[in-house]
């Protein structure tokens, strides 16, 4: 068989030539902003993030007046808000990676459950997820908090009860199609059992769309968790998380504005640059374009 | 024949047998259910296959040849009747028995870009029956895994590839080398080659009366290519809403099909040649939906043969025209010799 | 049936279709020269693969921009040039002049409209005739296709009707605005045998009435000794062999024809075995210099492997427009069987 591509739709040969090329600055971004700072905040940081210089309070940033020693200015006791900032780093990838493994395997194994045994199973799972789209998830992490006091454990189990979810129906709707497919029947008449077909057959199979939902889902977690810290139902302070230090601008948003700007900035950069990522991951592990 | 394969076991003792073989699907009582009805898939199927034979299933889409193979496979349950291989009832097999069972029946499907799991490498999709059965070494493994691939004419060394690095008629043939490992006694071909390109069709098809001879495996063909039928299968049975209503020895049949939905099945086979004009006249109407057969006759509604209110309100009953030659229709009822 | 010379509605010259491809620029149809006259059908004949349903996409204009273009060759519809013309100027000759028939008919209607609606839409298209009249006339061409009660079924949504029903409306759709030249797209293959042998058989008869010329692209030789008068068969992008249906079944005369028409299994002559082509047709990005069925060709000389043959007058000789790209020919006494 010749090796010549199906015609491409015009919008597919797009995409298919977009794939090609990884995203940049969408990378470089994400490396500046998220990775290098989360891993290795105590080594660039110009300062301790909680240390007050009270002399300094409330100085712009190096550009708008201010002074070099505190390039992105200081918060009203005097603390450096890049280093704020740069520490913030750590727990948005941190909630964000640990939250999205916990509902992506929780949600990912109800799926691939609920799409291969079908009937009862599939009704309850199903119907759980329901539910549990339906709850906000303000109301759960105001429960939670207001029976352990805010901690992390209460906003990553807020962020895996918000996710699993998603992940669950997204699987749930692939298994249903694969387990129909010849591969199956061909290796259930080969012997496979159950529990090798869902993992050896059906998983690997689901992966890519688990890879890229959890991905795309990045950007929903740090804004999750920025909101949360926002309302002062995230983590407990002084953890300096980038919603902590929007809300802590707040009341400061006429008079010192980058003390909100630069940590808002720093969430929509990351956001922006992750959804760009997921979406040309897509493009990349999408089977129908892989064969080309 | 590769003398480095394993010599086939007790080839001779594999009898499958259909009786009344029934499948029913109900719908309905569901939220979402439109109305409850009930599918008669397949209806009282009765068939015989030994070693070393090929029995055809044709039929057009719906008369229940795909859900016959799902039976024949075990990937299904009946709801009516019974399968048995050498006496032992399929669809009891549990533990030992039902391992026994799926060393010994294998498949060949249709699409072999959809029946081989892209993710898996070409020794692991061979290899799969084999593994389900005992651990092997590595090497003894890869060596078996060697053997089949090089008797369907794949290059042993690509068995580390990927399938997508395939063609499709080489992807049939890895899918044939799997079905082979296990040694089996019989294969279930699900329209083996109507995926296949044409100059990859006829290769394709040799092998499988090749690997027949060789191994004396009994090879269950579906189908709805009557050329590829005629081909490769000793006896054919056709199939009509979900029975069959004529099942006969090859040769004779194609000669002079005796049920009158045969004779226009056969008509309506595309001619070798220009000169062999447009065959029978095509059937009228479409093909009844299964939800709601017809009573009597269930082809009573197109035959252009319709002897009589008969055919409306009475199932006729299979009748012998021949040796190993059974028709269901009043037209051969009480010809029997 | 064909008439004088002068009946010639298309004419193809040397169309050439580029792809940019990742495996770099290919050129799934080469060189392709074509006549097609007044109530004649050409079945154009290949694996896939070949170029054939690429072909009938560039008749049209309707290749898959920006990745495939015209790079070279002239479409002539009854004397005008196509390829230069305007994606408006298209517009209006697309579906009115020339009109495409594919393969999955629930590709071609959309769901959301009754078959009414569409109908209406292409008979409106076709003449801007006024509103009266257009049931009358839409329930005259679904009757004209064999739809049983086609005034009930102008209201019928694409989904309540079966496969070969929608291939008929989508055949009713084509002929709308009463076409020159139809280019259909295996538009059987995916129905069953009974049915394709009504749809053949009403094709036949619509064109025996109509004039319509017809560019029938398939894979099946059975389709085309069923209703081609004239063949062409493309290997790799390009037409090998071009001739009258009976030259073509009768004395093929390239060895890639002679082969595909070999393999064919006939349902009466049951053979030991298939007279098979090795091997498979190369990846259009990697063709072979020469020839390029020349690798896989039994007749294959050092020249064929070197240098690609022109085309040469076939064995039904040149006054029947039988053409083959074989070198062998240049030798009168040799023949591919």
């Amino acid at each position: 068989m010749a090796s010549i591509a199906p015609p491409l739709a015009p919008r597919k040969a797009r995409r298919a030539a977009r794939r090609r090329r990884p995203p940049i600055i969408p990378l470089a971004l994400l490396l500046v902003v998220l990775i290098v700072p989360a891993l290795a905040a105590d080594l660039i940081a110009p300062h301790d993030p909680y240390q007050s210089h009270l002399r300094n309070r409330l100085q712009p940033p190096a550009f708008w007046g201010g002074s070099w020693e505190f390039p992105l200015g200081t918060d009203r006791l005097g603390r450096c808000m890049l280093s704020r900032i740069l520490h913030g780093a750590w727990y948005a990838l941190s909630i964000s990676m640990v939250g999205i493994a916990i509902g992506a395997a929780l949600g990912s194994a109800m799926g691939l459950i609920a799409g291969y045994a079908r009937g009862l199973t599939d009704v309850v799972l199903m119907r759980l997820a329901d539910i549990s789209f339906a709850l906000p998830a303000v109301l759960l992490v105001l429960a939670l908090g207001v029976a352990w006091g805010p901690s992390l454990q209460a906003v990553l189990i807020v962020v895996a009860f918000v996710l699993w979810a998603q992940f669950a129906r997204q699987v749930r709707g692939e298994v249903l199609s694969l387990r129909e497919r010849d591969f199956v029947a061909r290796a259930r008449v080969a012997g496979a059992g159950h529990l090798r077909i869902l993992l050896r057959h059906i998983l690997p199979n689901v992966f890519n769309t688990i890879v890229v939902m959890a991905t795309l889902q990045i950007g929903v977690i740090i804004i999750l968790e920025a909101t949360l810290s926002f309302l002062g139902i995230g983590i407990p302070r002084p953890a300096p998380t980038w919603g902590l230090l929007i809300a802590d601008g707040r009341q400061f948003i006429t008079s010192a504005w980058w003390i909100s700007f630069f940590p808002g900035l720093a969430i929509l950069l990351v956001v922006l640059s992750i959804n760009l990522l997921g979406d040309w991951l897509r493009d990349r592990l999408d089977p129908r374009l892989r064969q080309i | 024949m590769d003398p480095g394969l394993t010599p086939p076991r007790d080839q001779a003792a594999l009898q499958l047998r259909a009786e009344r073989l029934t499948r029913h699907f109900t719908f309905g009582g569901g939220l979402m259910a439109r109305g409850a009805g009930t599918v008669r898939a397949l209806s009282e199927v009765d068939f015989e296959l030994t070693a070393g034979q090929t029995l055809a299933i044709v039929g057009e889409s719906g008369c229940g040849k795909s859900t016959l193979a799902r039976l024949v496979l075990n990937l299904d349950r009946p709801t009516a009747g019974r399968v048995l291989l050498n006496g032992e009832d399929i669809h009891a097999a549990r533990g030992r028995a039902l391992r026994r069972f799926r060393r010994q029946v294998q498949a060949v499907f249709q699409d072999p870009w959809a029946s081989l799991n892209p993710r898996m490498r070409v020794r692991d999709l061979v290899a799969e029956p084999l593994d389900m059965q005992h651990r092997l070494p590595r090497s003894e493994r890869e060596e078996r895994v060697a053997q089949v691939l090089q008797r369907v004419g794949i290059d042993p060394a690509r068995m580390h590839a990927y399938p997508h690095e395939f063609s499709g008629g080489q992807r049939q043939r890895i899918a044939i080398a799997s079905a082979l490992i296990s040694d089996p006694k019989l294969i279930v071909l699900d329209e083996p080659v109507s995926a296949l390109d044409v100059s990859i069709r006829s290769q394709v098809m040799n092998l499988f009366r090749d690997l027949q001879e060789e191994r004396g495996i009994a090879f269950l063909l579906i189908a709805h290519d009557l050329a590829t039928t005629a081909f490769l299968a000793h006896r054919i049975a056709v199939m009509y809403l979900g029975r069959i209503v004529e099942l006969g020895p090859t040769e004779q049949m194609v000669a002079a099909p005796a049920h009158p939905y045969t004779r226009s099945l056969f008509g309506a086979a595309l001619p070798a040649h220009p000169d062999a004009g447009p065959g029978a006249p095509p059937l009228s109407g479409e093909i009844p939906s299964p939800l709601a057969q017809p009573p009597g006759c269930a082809f009573h509604t197109r035959c252009p043969a319709r002897i009589g209110p008969v055919c409306d309100t009475q199932r006729p009953v299979p009748t012998k025209v021949g040796a190993g030659w059974s028709v269901e229709c009043h037209l051969h009822a009480g010809t029997e010799p | 049936m064909a008439a004088g010379g002068d009946s010639t509605v298309l004419k193809v010259r040397g169309l050439r279709v580029e792809i940019a491809s990742a495996a770099g620029v290919i050129h799934p149809v080469d060189d392709i020269s074509l006549d097609l006259r007044a109530g004649e059908t050409l079945g154009l004949v290949g694996e896939s693969g070949s170029g054939k349903s690429m072909t009938g996409l560039a008749l049209l204009r309707l290749l898959p921009r920006p990745a495939a273009r015209i790079v070279a060759g002239r479409i002539e519809l009854d004397g005008t040039d196509l390829v230069p013309l305007s994606e408006g100027a298209m517009r209006r000759i697309r579906g009115r002049r020339i009109a495409m028939i594919l393969q999955d008919p629930q590709a071609s209607l959309n769901p959301a409209f009754t078959i009414g609606n569409q109908l209406f839409e292409a008979l409106r298209a076709g003449d801007r005739s006024p509103r009266q009249g257009l049931r009358a006339r839409a329930a005259g061409l679904l009757r004209l296709l064999g739809l049983p009660a086609p005034e009930e079924r102008l209201q019928a949504y694409p989904h309540q009707l079966s496969g070969g029903m929608r291939q008929r409306v989508v055949g009713a759709i084509a002929l709308a605005s009463d076409p020159q030249v139809i280019v259909a797209d295996e538009p059987t293959t995916a129905l069953d045998l009974t049915i394709q042998a009504q749809y053949l058989a009403l094709l036949e008869d619509i064109q025996k009435r109509t004039g319509v010329a017809i560019l029938f692209i398939t894979h099946d030789f059975g389709v085309v000794a069923r209703l081609c008068h004239r063949v062409a068969v493309m290997y790799a992008g390009r037409i090998v062999e071009q001739g009258d249906v009976r030259d073509i079944f009768d004395r093929p005369s390239h060895p890639y024809t002679a082969a595909l028409i070999r393999s064919v299994p006939s349902l009466t002559a049951r053979a030991a075995r298939l007279p098979a082509i090795a091997g498979q047709p190369p990846p259009l990005s990697a063709l072979p210099a020469g020839c390029s069925f020349a690798p896989r060709c039994a007749h294959a000389q050092p020249r064929c492997l070197a240098q690609a043959p022109p085309e040469l007058p076939g064995r039904g000789g040149a006054e029947n427009r039988h053409v083959a790209r074989c070198w062998r020919l240049e030798d009168p006494s040799w023949t591919p069987d």
